[in-house]
This record gives structure tokens, sequence and C-alpha cells, in this order.
């Protein structure tokens, strides 16, 4: 999974509102950075938890180190329309003051789209900055972006390409056009989808999926977050899941415990076979990580799960919690 | 807490379930929370235990979710009440229960329509393309417009119960900050900002500063590829004259949000994330002076699951070591989980003491029946 990570250059990290995408983002950022690549987090959301994830660190619109080779920075609406304004005025202080205004406010929310258009125009030159003697490193290997949950991150993604449709010609086409080259490039970006073995959020995933591959984005792998590390055998299964129960009076009070895992595991199998068969793609599970020692030593587990974990392959052979 | 009134369907001396407390108590409950902790189907367990418990209750969503259909057995969801056929799961159900989707620009549409002063003026108005984003597109309109349809729906006074499932929201109040946003935007102060844009470098309106203002709106306008301010000027000129009567509704709407009878419940799974954005909900809630029904813990990992101690592996045959191991570890991962989970939970208890905490365990499988559902309903009310 981290080798397709690493060859890419820009992944944006999407999926169904509280399946974990801020963990997988970051995941991804230090799976990247052990491989000594500089990395950058950008977060999206307005409320977003990176900076909580990583310890309290507050985020700005300028990239600082949060780790070592990790950087973030997060996209701020005003600071992007401030950008916009000074492009077309290049006068800051007073490109300042526009955006500080109410009314401004609401006359570029009934410009729909603008936002995200300045957030991945933002995100872009980020990609393309360099650095060093001559500019000839760039200054970020990769980018991984916490992108909004499903339902927005498809009007964002397509934004470029609408915004071609309406208007081929003209100061912002080009801008439109190159980040259209920039999201469909299988050399560059990708998208990591992340999801759960469960019925609504797969659903969601293959929704998702159909509109990314209608717009010419490269997929990643999906990921597969928070699957529980115990398996149970088919055997096993079949006895837990018996009625009554196949078991030795020793372990009959433990029918419920073993009842209740089996059907959550023949849930999460039934859910992640589903996902690999409607996208023809293996996926890539990580495990469940204990949520109350969140912060970086999980992350740091997640890191790990992902340097090794191989789409559709279990990571190590009798894996138990 | 206050005493509850008495429902149909109580039966006297039996110990009552919290959730009895919430169907009985309010005639409105409004359900926020973030995404994905289960709104949809925590709406839709309590519209049915309201139900179960006499109520004439109807489940309100803003968004069509597939799953509320597909939960509550019914073909069709939109603007129009549909009855869920609770007579499949129990033919002694003496209450009723409706689904209804809120749709935000249809409610918005009636409004403008209601205030305009001519036919001719609203049409000028609906078909404006400013318009046209702004009921769909700014931030918080949508929600306002369903709290405006919910209004309609409750003065008709059609149900006993309405239980709303609100969008996810990141910020609890997005939707009631909304009528600000409208409002501020339709007040005459504002109105006369968009017909002379140059007023918002009024401080040195000069000529630089309106070059500069024209050269931003070129920008805009050649982004979104209409005249952008001749569109402003059209739909300000438009709404101009029914402004007080849409701000005096937006006042009533405030209002009825802050009635004796309605309650915001806080929808949270037992992670420390989802925990504490609950928490942080709840200030706001405190802060907005709106009324504050309880939480509903999602997700809940039945804790007795883990009543009877680990099994031992070593006590288990031979053939059954291997799974007697396995079960062994389950029983400690849950007992961990549960652990934490009641930790959790004793925060939201200690950030609210004495406020109704119901809990809905955690299934094996998502609710994508009535069957389904009414097992939910079921481990609330038991």
């Amino acid at each position: 999974m981290i080798a397709d990570v690493l060859q890419r250059r820009l992944v944006f990290v999407t999926g169904k509102g509280g399946v974990g995408k801020t963990a997988v983002t970051l995941a991804l950022a230090l799976a990247a950075a052990r491989e000594r690549r500089r990395v950058l987090v950008v977060e999206i959301n307005p409320y977003g938890r990176v900076g909580e994830y990583l310890g309290g660190v507050t985020l700005g619109p300028e990239p600082v180190e949060v780790a070592p080779d990790v950087s973030a920075a997060c996209i701020v609406p005003e600071i992007v329309l401030e950008d916009f304004a000074i492009r077309m005025l290049r006068i800051r202080a007073l490109a300042r003051r526009l955006v500080a205004s109410q009314t401004f406010r609401i006359v570029a929310a009934a410009a729909p789209g603008i936002e995200d258009f300045l957030t991945l125009d933002r995100i872009a030159s980020w990609e393309a900055a360099r650095i060093g003697l001559r500019q000839r490193r760039h200054r970020f290997d990769l980018i991984v972006v916490d992108a909004p949950a499903t339902g927005h991150s498809v009007p964002l993604l397509s934004t470029p390409g609408t915004l071609l449709k309406l208007l081929p010609f003209g100061p912002l086409a080009g801008t439109a056009r190159d980040l259209t080259l920039l999201l469909s490039d299988p050399s560059k970006t990708a998208i990591a989808m992340v999801t759960r073995a469960e019925e609504m959020a797969v659903n969601e995933t293959l929704e998702l999926a159909t509109v990314l591959m209608r717009l010419g984005i490269p997929l990643l792998p999906p990921i597969v977050n928070a699957v529980s590390p115990l398996r149970f055998t088919r055997a096993e299964m079949r006895r837990l899941l018996a009625e009554p129960p196949d078991l030795p009076p020793s372990l009959r009070a433990h029918a419920a415990v073993g009842r209740f895992g089996a059907a959550r595991q023949r849930t999460a199998e039934r859910e992640i076979r589903r996902l690999g068969h409607a996208l023809a793609m293996p996926s890539l599970r990580l495990p469940v990580v204990p949520a109350r020692a969140f912060g970086m030593a999980a992350l740091e587990q997640l890191a790990d799960e992902l340097a090794n974990a191989r789409p559709g392959g279990r990571r190590r052979a009798g894996g138990m919690a | 807490m206050t005493a509850s009134r008495p429902s149909s369907g109580q039966v006297a001396g039996a110990p009552r379930a919290p959730i009895a407390d919430l169907v009985d108590r309010y005639r409105l409950l409004l359900c926020v929370g973030s995404g994905g902790v289960g709104k949809t189907t925590a709406a839709a367990a309590l519209g049915l235990g309201a139900a179960r418990h006499g109520r004439h209750a109807a489940v309100l969503t803003i968004d069509p979710a597939r799953r509320l259909k597909d939960s509550l057995g019914i073909a069709k969801l939109d603007g129009e009440p549909h009855r869920v056929p609770l007579e499949r799961l129990d033919a002694t159900v003496t209450g009723s229960l409706d689904a209804m989707l809120l749709d935000a620009k249809r409610t918005f549409d009636a409004i403008i329509r209601r205030y305009a002063p001519s036919d001719a003026a609203a049409e000028r108005v609906l078909a404006n393309r400013i318009y046209q984003t702004i009921s769909t597109a700014l931030a918080g309109s949508q929600e306002y417009m369903a709290m405006e349809r919910l209004h309609a729906i409750a003065s008709e006074a059609r149900y006993d119960l309405l239980v709303v499932d609100t969008p996810p929201t990141q910020h609890a109040l997005d939707f009631l900050e909304a009528p600000e946003r409208l409002t501020a935007l339709l007040s005459s102060r504002a109105a006369a900002i968009l017909q002379n844009p140059s007023s918002i470098l009024s401080r040195d309106s000069s000529r630089l500063a309106q070059a500069a203002l024209a050269a931003v709106l070129r920008g805009l306008e050649l982004f979104t590829g209409f005249e952008l301010l001749r569109e402003v000027a059209e739909f300000v000129a438009g709404i101009e004259g029914f402004s007080s009567g849409f701000q005096s509704r937006a006042a009533e709407v405030a209002a009825f949000l802050r009635e004796r009878d309605t309650a915001f419940l806080l929808v949270t799974t037992p992670e420390p994330a989802r925990v504490g954005e609950s928490l942080a909900f709840h200030r706001e809630l405190a802060r907005a002076g709106l009324p504050f029904g309880g939480f509903l813990v999602n997700r809940v990992l039945p804790a007795h699951l883990v009543d009877a101690p680990a099994p031992d592996p070593d006590r288990a045959g031979e053939g059954d070591a291997a799974l007697a191991r396995k079960l062994a570890a389950l029983h400690r991962r849950f007992a961990a989980v549960a652990e934490a989970e009641r930790a959790e939970i004793a925060r939201l208890a200690q950030a609210a003491p004495g406020a109704p905490l119901v809990e809905i365990p955690l299934q094996t499988e998502e609710p994508t029946s009535l069957r389904s559902l009414a097992h939910i309903t079921d481990a609330l009310v038991s």
C-alpha cells in the first residue's frame, strides 16, 4: 500500500463521516516520512482534528513542521478568498478589507465552488513548490490531504472540470485546466477512500468510487478501517452461530461473547467481499486501535500496519488480540 | 426532572425507561450530532418507540437517506407524509408513525411567494440566479428552511410528537444561526450595500477602492460566468418590500425552537472524539439558551456480554483449545472496550447531571428493515 502512495505526489483521503479519515491521513504521512519523504498534511475542514491528533498543534495557512519530515497546514476560507482578491487586485491591504466585509462573503457565497476551486489551487501551488539550489528539489515529496466527507469531497474534486466546461476561455481557464490535469494524472494523484466493514459505509464508498471513476480521478485500493484483528475460522463460526451453539460445557458461559463476535465478523467479511467484488480491486484492512489511547503512539502503530499491509492479504498469519 | 405527562400506552406502576420520558414529555425532538454517529437510526428508533407508546409521531429528515426509507419500510420519502406500516410489525400498536422530508428549496420558494407583493415579483426572484444559489448554497439556508417547514408542520398540530433528523454539522448551531445570516442579507442595510457595493469600502471610498472592488467582482463574474452585479442588484430590488415579513417569520421560528416542549437530543457514539464533540455541542446549546433533552449514545457494546469471567483456555478440551483462546482474547477486548465506553459515558453524565442518557446497543447488523429497527427500539425501551 505504502509503495502505491509513495509513487504519487498528491493523495486525497476521503470517506463517510466518522470512518477515521484523519487518523488514516496522518498514518499515511508518518509511513511516508519513514521512507524519507518530506510530507505535507493539508487539512480542509475548518473544525478538523489534525492538530489535536498531533498533540495539540495549532495549524495555520502556512506549512509548519509537526514531526520529523512531516509538515502540516490548514486551508482557511478567508485566506483563500484573500488570495483570490490579491490575484485580481495586486494590493494586499485592499484585498484584506474587502474580504473582511460581510457583503463580500455573501457575494462570494453566491459564486458556488469558488472556495473549492481556490482550495485546490492552493494545494496545487504546494505541489509545485520547489526549493534548493536552482530550485531543483520539490519542497514536498508527498502531499496528503485530509479531505472532507464524501458529500463534500465530490463537489470539491469536480470543481475544475465543471468550471472548464462553463468557461473554456478566460483567465481562470488555464488554472482549471492545470488542476484537471493534475487530478487525473495517475502518476501524481490518487484518492484513498477510507471505509468501515459496515453496510452503509460500503454503500457510500461504492457510490463515491463510481463518481470518481467518471471524473477520471485515480483510485488507490480502498482502506477498510477498524477491522477486528481477531478472526474465527469458518468451522469456529459455524459452531458459535449454531442453534444452540456447539460448545463444550467449559465454554458455554461464553457463548454470548462468541456469537456476538462471530456475527460481527460475518457482517464485516460480507461487506469487505462486496466492496472488493464491486470495485474489482482488493481492499486493505487496518486493525481497530483502542480509541482512548489515540495519539502519536496509535498513529505510529497504524503507520506500521500501512507499511506492511498488502491489499487483500492479511498482514501476518494468526494475528491475535 | 419535572413530572411528565402520563401516556396512553403507559402501564401503571411499571418502571419508566428514559425513552418513555423523552417521547411522552416533548412535542418536538431534534437529533443533532456529528456525521456518522447514527442520527437517522436514532430518530427512526425514537419515532417507532413513540408510536408503540401510543403516540402519533412523525420522523422528519432533511437528508433523503435511502436507509431511512428502508429501515422504515416505506416506498417513498418526500415532502408529503408517508405512513410507516407498523401493522407489519405488531397489530396491537395504538399509535402511528409518519415519515417525511423537509424540502428546503421548496420551502424557500413558498416563502418568497407568500411575502412577495405580487406574483410577477415572486417569479422575478425565483428566476434570479443569486436567489437560486443563496436558497441552496448559502451555508445554513437549507437548515433554516427546514426549521421553517418544521414550524409549519408543528403549527398544524397533526402529530403528538415530531422527531427531526438534522444534517451532520460540525457546528451544532449552524441551522440556528442561519436566520441571522439570512436576515442580515435581507436587512435594509445589507441590501443597501449590495445595491451600491462600493460602500463596503466606505471608510475610504476613493476611486482606487471602487476600482479595486470592480476588479474583484469582475473576477467573480468570470468565475461564475454570469453578471454577478446585475443579478445581485435585481435580487435586492426583487426582495425589497417583503424582507420585513421574512424577518418576523425568522424570529418566530427562533422562538419556536425554545418552547417548553421542544428538546435537542445529542446523538453520539461512546468514542472519545465523538464524546468530546458532543460535550462541545452541549455547551453551545446552553450558551444559546436552547433546551437540552438528553444524550443518545449509539453503538454501545452490550456490557452483559462480559458479565461472566473470561474463559480459561487451559480448562478447555484439546480440540477446543484454539477456540477457547480466541474467546478469551475476545472477552478481554470486549471488557476493555466496555470499560473505556463506561468512562466516556460517565463524562457525558457528568456534564449534564440528571439529564436522560439513553444507550443504543451495538448491533451485529445495521438496521435496514422495520424489523431490525424494532430490535433497536426494543433495546431502548426495555
